[in-house]
């Protein structure tokens, strides 16, 4: 290791980064691992909310190009029309904190705890 | 402030190293970690040509770093991606040249730098992409993507590192005329 890591300062420096890779990860780890309450997927099209579905079902289709899967209280973007398919590669989100996110189409899947007697009126409605 | 034909000839060069480093890192299958995260090895470019010295300005450094990501665009045919590029990019720069003025004794090292570029870059992604989404929830990746600034930043300051160490020839070419 001869990295011109001889001065303090260096050194310093160097392990101001690892600690912050290591913090960084660590915050990733743990959010990742987050899961609420009776999960639902709330899909957001420009910011607003234009659906909500349980995780049990099997297939989503909303009025869109990309086409939604769920599979084991999981949600992931089967089919998009975009040209990064960003969120196809995504994959699979267990969790809230974590969304997908369709840049080109404005897309966004989210997992909240959803069920209080309000929402779930509201959900059986969108899903019907 | 007029841009020289051997500036200019050289500027154009660097964009089009930058731009073939580009095409070739998106050819190469990486496994998929969270959105927007790559090494971003085009970026040494620029980092090499912020630390050539003071025959290359702020101009120079822009110019290059838009060429590069017009073209680039251009090439993939992705609009969305030219706008992250832009902030991102951007942001990175800004960091950089900062971090260079305040650094009276040139003793910070060009890994440093870089991280805490590759850094501005990621944050800047983030921001943008709130933004354009409207919402907050795209902070998330946030953590995994710091992460992957510091092994990216590190990567391509370890290759400028190197480069300068080695002080090849085709420096003092770059550096006198």
């Amino acid at each position: 290791m001869n990295l011109n890591l001889s001065t303090k300062r260096e050194f310093f420096l160097y392990g101001t980064v690892a600690i912050l890779f290591i913090l960084s990860l660590t915050a990733h780890f743990i959010i990742s691992n987050l899961t609420p309450q009776n999960p639902v997927a709330e899909i957001y099209e420009n910011g607003v909310l234009i659906g909500i579905y349980g995780l049990e079902n099997e297939l989503v289709n909303l009025n869109l190009d990309d086409r939604f899967e769920v599979q084991n209280g999981k949600i992931r973007v089967s089919y998009a029309n975009c040209p990064d398919k960003i969120c196809v590669n995504t994959g699979f989100i267990p969790n809230g904190i974590i969304p997908i996110i369709c840049i080109p189409n404005k897309l966004e899947i989210r997992i909240t705890s959803g069920l209080n007697s309000n929402n779930s009126a509201e959900l059986d409605a969108i899903v019907k | 402030m007029k841009l020289d034909t051997k500036k200019l000839a050289l500027n154009a060069l660097f964009a089009v190293i930058a731009l073939v480093i580009f095409i070739v890192e998106s050819q190469i299958p990486l496994p998929f970690l969270a959105p927007g995260l790559k090494l971003g090895l085009a970026n040494i470019v620029t980092l090499f040509v912020i630390f050539l010295g003071e025959k290359w300005t702020k101009r120079d450094i822009f110019l290059i770093f838009l060429t590069r990501t017009l073209l680039a665009a251009l090439i993939t045919g992705q609009a969305t991606s030219l706008f992250f590029s832009f902030t991102g990019g951007f942001f990175a720069i800004v960091v950089m040249l900062i971090l260079k003025k305040l650094d009276k004794s040139k003793t910070l090292p060009i890994p440093i730098v870089s991280v805490s570029g590759a850094l501005a870059h990621n944050v800047g992604q983030v921001a943008a992409a709130a933004v354009v989404m409207r919402s907050f929830a795209v902070f998330a990746y946030l953590p995994v993507l710091i992460a992957g600034g510091v092994i990216s930043g590190l990567l391509t300051g370890f290759a400028v590192h190197f480069i300068f160490k080695k002080r090849p020839k085709f420096i003092n070419f770059l550096t006198s005329w």
